[in-house]
């Protein structure tokens, strides 16, 4: 999917350079240097992903997260997801995976949903655009969320006691 | 903290990071084996990515009009430039950190605050291929309760953050 993606830009690029030089020439150096500032942040992100997968085994969160549906591991599930920093290519086979364990929709969804939202690793890229006030907010509300969609989660699936 | 401190600890970490990988190479240690793998993986992955997305962000910014964001997506467009905000999110590539700058040009150009937001987000939230890829793994039910809840919370916080910020005067920096 990768080479659409270069395909696309570059028949943009050519298309723009045609059309006018000067604005391309912009593009080019915007783009360059957006990537070289966010190049430390983004560093940053991937080594603390990295090293949360390097030090962690599936046996570990799901000893965690626990089975039945309670506002406690809800909680937990997703402090945990807010810490933890997996695409999701690899965050849905793992919930599938922990599902099957016997740990509950309601915990799961908290935990991806908290996931893909919250992140301490995303936490300085959004503060950099963001603000640290309206960030911080953000993340709150993202943390809440997980929380509330879980347990809705947790009763249409009918795993309220 | 000065921004020359900050990117000096990052590098620093950075540079950490690198030689436990080495030693952990050496040394045979599993997690430092495994932690190297997912790292030059997901490098990999995104140094493919980022320079077109940071491109085709730029060549948005530069060409697409003031006033075809301003009237799709603006203060009075009306309630379909939520729908517009779902579909961006949705379309997002590669991760949270696109979102951002994404977010940045939507807001030189006049995109109304609630509608940023809504997009941050839907970005992290129901992108296409992750969501196709949920429904495999955790079934359609999940997926669509997940997606619906949350969706009416994130347009519900989106319009009340955007409405008070907006009139703040808040602006999304470079």
């Amino acid at each position: 999917m990768t080479w659409l993606l270069w395909l696309i830009t570059i028949i943009a690029l050519i298309a723009s350079q045609l059309k006018d030089p000067k604005k391309t020439k912009k593009i080019l150096y915007l783009s360059g240097k957006r990537l070289i500032s966010i190049l430390p942040l983004f560093l940053f992100a991937m080594i603390g992903y990295a090293l949360i997968i390097g030090f962690t085994e599936t046996s570990t969160i799901q000893k965690i997260m626990g089975h039945t549906f309670t506002m406690g591991h809800t909680l937990m599930a997703t402090l945990i997801g807010s810490i933890a920093l997996l695409p999701g290519f690899i965050a849905f086979p793992l919930c599938a995976l922990l599902q099957k364990q016997g740990v509950a929709y309601g915990i799961l969804a908290a935990f991806s949903i908290s996931l893909m939202n919250v992140g301490i690793a995303t936490f300085p890229i959004e503060v950099k655009y963001l603000g640290f006030k309206v960030s911080l907010i953000r993340n709150i509300l993202g943390l809440l969320m997980a929380s509330v969609c879980g347990l809705i989660m947790a009763f249409f699936m009918g795993e309220l006691l | 903290m000065t921004k020359k401190i900050k990117q000096m600890s990052i590098y620093s970490f950075c540079i950490t990071f690198a030689i436990f990988i080495v030693i952990s190479h050496f040394a045979n240690y599993a997690p430092g084996l495994k932690a190297g793998k997912a790292f030059w993986d997901s490098v990999k992955e995104m140094a493919l990515i980022l320079p077109c997305a940071f491109a085709l962000i730029a060549l948005c910014e530069v060409w697409v009009k003031r006033e075809t964001i301003e009237y799709h997506l603006g203060h009075d467009a009306g309630i379909k430039k939520y729908f517009w905000a779902i579909l961006m999110g949705g379309m997002t590539i590669g991760g949270m950190y696109l979102a951002f700058p994404v977010a940045y040009t939507l807001f030189k150009k006049g995109a109304s605050l609630k509608v940023i937001f809504s997009f941050l987000g839907f970005a992290g939230f129901c992108r296409i291929p992750m969501t196709i890829f949920e429904i495999t793994c955790l079934g359609w039910k999940f997926t669509l309760i997940r997606i619906v809840t949350g969706g009416t919370f994130i347009i519900a916080y989106s319009c009340i953050m955007g409405g008070i910020l907006h009139k703040q005067g808040y602006q999304i920096k470079e």
